[in-house]
């Protein structure tokens, strides 16, 4: 693909937006300032510092990275339509993660491979697996795709909540507020979560490496 | 202290090794190529002028029909068929006939019509100097 009008000559500077950002400044709150002023080496710095979490969010999320790539695409360039309507007192992380969210639940929806439920916070089943894992499994050489394997098992309202603690590691205040819920739920959703985390491992440890 | 619920187990020690997956090398130049790769997005800059254009038309059209109204139920209409009919007429007597036509001719509304024309023009050329969007899709 042909790069932009001007890539070459904005990445330099880019890069110095992302050096000097390391030594303290400028904030992410600056670069939105710049970037909606049209400085197109603050938007690319907003990429660079945000592109690596929310894909790895998308990936976790979707399982393949044709989609998850364009999930992110999608989501920056909602970011950049949005420039001016933003908060810029408000971090844009939230909002990132929340656009990459709803447009997953698209794709998943689109594919309708899982079925699709929110989970109920206040039901009753509780999922009572707290059975340690085996040792051996953290020494499986095909430990990135049981983990992977794992969370692809897990209905998306679960999913979502796992990829955003274990892939984007946000803590439960951030995930309460994408999600759009109380942290308390986000905490419940989570540990739920886990239990049928902890299932899948245990099935996929008993398979032969 | 963490509280209990909050304490690392194993399932979160197992995931502590999920490891980060390399960005495709293509996403940052689509991102861009989206985005900055365009001088402009087409609905913030187009939506003004087009609307200009849309304002200036309506008005020249009704300048127009005004314009054309008056001329009909006065003898201005007659005035300007003569002058065209016979163009001896302005190099024979042209005091005459500028009076006749500061008379007749309705000024405001000819002025209205061109300040409509020349908004037309004007927006319409922003309009028409926009490229066309890029589409969002992949490398």
């Amino acid at each position: 693909m042909a790069l932009p009008r001007g890539f070459l000559g904005v990445r330099g500077h880019a890069l110095e937006w992302a050096h000097a950002d390391s030594a303290g400044a400028p904030t992410e709150q600056r670069l939105m300032l710049a970037a909606r002023q049209g400085d197109p080496s603050a938007f690319e710095a907003l990429v660079f510092r945000f592109q690596t979490p929310i894909y790895n969010f998308c990936l976790r999320m979707l399982g393949q990275a044709e989609d998850a790539a364009d999930v992110a695409q999608e989501t920056f360039v909602q970011l950049y339509q949005h420039l001016h309507r933003l908060n810029l007192d408000e971090p844009v992380a939230p909002w990132l993660y929340r656009v990459a969210r709803n447009r997953c639940l698209d794709v998943l929806r689109r594919r309708r491979t899982v079925p699709f439920e929110p989970p109920d916070e206040a039901g009753g089943t509780e999922l009572a697996d707290q059975q340690p894992l085996p040792d051996e499994l953290a020494e499986r050489a095909d430990l990135q795709h049981l983990l992977l394997r794992a969370i692809a098992t897990l209905p998306p309202a679960y999913a979502e909540v796992v990829s955003l603690r274990y892939a984007a590691d946000r803590s439960f205040a951030e995930i309460a507020s994408i999600l759009n819920c109380d942290e308390g739920a986000a905490r419940v959703r989570f540990h739920r979560a886990k239990a049928l985390l902890r299932e899948a491992l245990r099935a996929a440890s008993a398979e032969p490496a | 202290m963490l509280p209990a619920a909050d304490m690392p187990d194993d399932v979160d020690r197992l995931f502590a090794r999920l490891e980060t997956a390399p960005v495709p090398a293509e996403l940052t130049a689509r991102v861009l190529g989206s985005t900055v790769g365009q001088p402009r997005l087409l609905s913030t800059i187009v939506w003004p002028w087009l609307l200009a254009t849309v304002g200036g038309l309506i008005g020249l059209a009704g300048a127009g029909y005004l314009l054309g109204a008056q001329l009909a139920s006065s003898p201005g209409l007659d005035l300007v068929e003569a002058l065209l009919d016979d163009g001896t007429l302005v190099a024979s007597a042209p005091g005459d006939v500028l009076a006749a036509l500061a008379g007749e001719v309705p000024w405001s509304l000819l002025l209205v019509g061109a300040a409509c024309l020349v908004l037309v023009l004007w927006a319409g050329g922003h309009v028409l100097a926009q490229p066309a969007p890029l589409r969002t899709q992949r490398g």
